[in-house]
């Protein structure tokens, strides 16, 4: 078979591309190969190898099954569709978190191992976590003082645990 | 239009091989789509509330850009100094606020709708982190972040989620280049959450010995850990490097210091000098410096770095080159700017 650009040398490379699922094939000999691979590097930034194409290359072969049970799940707010979202690796908004929830869990635990936010909160609309952070841990300050029986300490965290609660 | 970037101009740092750090912060506002998949009218607003709010508020003093009316070879001169990113450049609902100090970028509608930078010489990573923390307070105070209780900071992509934070530095390796332990040793990076890029970013080579190391987990550990994280490994590639240079003079003195002085009879002479041949010449000037064999101040050797590149080049000297009058341009600087120095550090 002769090559698909040149139509003069062998064609011995084989190129299959998908790209944005539309999947392409090419035989080409190897100067073309090289050529068109010396292309693709040649713009700075464009096109290259990134971690995010890596992310939706991840997500296309790992989640085949789920890929399956997610067909036709959209975000009601900004109208991200799973398809999309894999094949781009990118969310539409905020909301998005919350619709591909079961998608994003294992992808992010993947990333990040335990995907719980630690440090910086927001000044403002954080109260809520910055509320339950704080009562979950004295939560677990009760229940070690009552396991250790120091129960003046466990009656005074009591007190403050309803005075968060109440807090609103 | 001069360089602004403080990692640039401002640069009183004597590290030789820590060039400069970042501190990157991605947050979105609540409410609007992000960048991807918002509409031209969502965008404008993005662009209006949180440009004005820091033209007009801010402590520091900002002036915005906007990718939409500014040429080509202008967007280019800001990704060359590292004040905006290359995707910024290409986006006409793109637009970048640049603090008056040239320490704080604030890229809007990238691929989050605000990327906060903060980029200083030398390593000062902890510093970095003070300014982005600084100017994140200053906005939050005014806006409304995406923000989710177990995730954190919301974002485009689900690799910058939590923190937000990419935390980077710059870095200068040729001992540990031609020692060919580099490869070695940005692999074991890895296992410490880090990775490592060229000098331009994902994608692109290292040139002229530079690499870029950044965290790559961003949720589940916080920002000053991070930090904490990425200053260690540093130190620690700072010491192998030193280590190797310090062999290689051992064993090569003479050979050694002659490619530095090589190196700076070209850059003092060259007529023509295209960006990769600087590259690897200031590259060599660097190394003689760091093993102590060439005095002259690192400050001005990255400026150099960022004043040869073609984009600077054409926007500081208000001029439109071809490739040829670039080469001349650019040994014209390159050899001004070393003279100019050489005869203060001989005084």
């Amino acid at each position: 078979m002769l090559c698909e650009e040149c139509r003069k040398h062998q064609a011995n490379v084989h190129v299959t591309q998908v790209l944005n699922g539309e999947r392409t094939e090419k035989n080409l000999c190897e100067h073309c190969a090289q050529a068109m691979g010396e292309l693709d590097l040649a713009g700075l930034g464009s096109g290259s190898f990134n971690i995010n194409n890596l992310l939706a290359g991840i997500m296309s072969m790992e989640q085949g099954s789920l890929a399956l049970k997610s067909r036709g799940l959209a975000c009601a707010t900004c109208g991200m569709d799973y398809r999309r979202f894999a094949e781009g690796g990118r969310l539409g908004c905020a909301d998005c978190y919350q619709t591909f929830s079961r998608q994003l869990a294992p992808l992010l635990k993947r990333i990040h191992g335990t995907p719980t936010h630690q440090g910086k909160l927001p000044s403002r609309g954080a109260l809520s976590v910055n509320r339950k952070r704080h009562l979950s841990r004295l939560k677990g300050e009760l229940k070690a003082a009552v396991e250790q029986e120091h129960f003046e300490r466990a009656a005074e965290i009591r007190d403050q645990i309803k005075r968060v609660e109440q807090g609103g | 239009m001069d360089c602004r970037a403080k990692w640039v101009a401002g640069g009183e740092t004597s590290d030789p091989i820590v060039i400069s750090s970042r501190v990157r912060l991605a947050r979105n506002l609540k409410g609007i789509p992000f960048p991807g998949a918002m509409s031209s009218k969502e965008g404008s607003e993005v662009l209006s509330r949180v440009a004005t709010l820091l033209e007009q508020k801010a402590p520091h003093g900002y002036e915005v850009f906007y990718m939409a009316k500014m040429p080509q070879v202008e967007r280019l001169a800001l990704v060359e100094e590292h004040l905006i990113s290359y995707d910024l450049a290409n986006k006409t609902e793109g637009a970048v606020a640049i603090s008056r100090d040239g320490a704080t970028s604030v890229m809007l509608n990238e691929e989050d709708h605000l990327r906060i930078q903060a980029l200083l010489p030398g390593l000062s990573l902890e510093e970095a982190w003070q300014t982005a923390d600084s100017c994140d307070d200053f906005l939050e105070a005014e806006l409304d972040f995406a923000f989710h209780e177990d995730y954190g900071y919301l974002t485009a992509c689900p690799t910058n989620v939590g923190t937000g934070m990419r935390a980077s530095v710059m870095l200068h390796l040729p001992a540990l280049v031609e020692s060919r332990q580099i490869g070695r040793l940005l692999a074991a990076i890895g296992q410490f959450g880090l990775m490592a890029r060229g000098l331009y970013g994902e994608g692109t080579e290292a040139k002229g010995s530079i690499f870029q190391i950044s965290n790559q987990v961003t949720c589940g550990i916080a920002e000053d850990e991070i930090v904490r994280n990425l200053k260690a490994v540093v130190e620690q590639i700072k010491a192998q490097e030193q280590a190797h240079l310090q062999k290689m003079v051992a064993l090569q003195r003479a050979k050694i210091e002659d490619r530095v002085y090589r190196a700076l009879g070209l850059l003092t002479n060259a007529r023509v000098l295209d960006s990769s041949e600087a590259m690897v010449l200031l590259s060599e000037l660097r190394l003689g410096v760091s093993a102590g064999l060439l005095s002259l101040p690192v400050g001005v050797l990255s400026e150099l770095l960022v004043l040869m590149q073609p984009g600077v080049l054409q926007t500081v000297n208000k001029v439109n080159l071809d490739a040829l009058e670039r080469d001349i341009k650019r040994g014209e600087i390159v050899r001004r700017r070393l003279l100019e120095v050489l005869g203060r550090e001989k005084q």
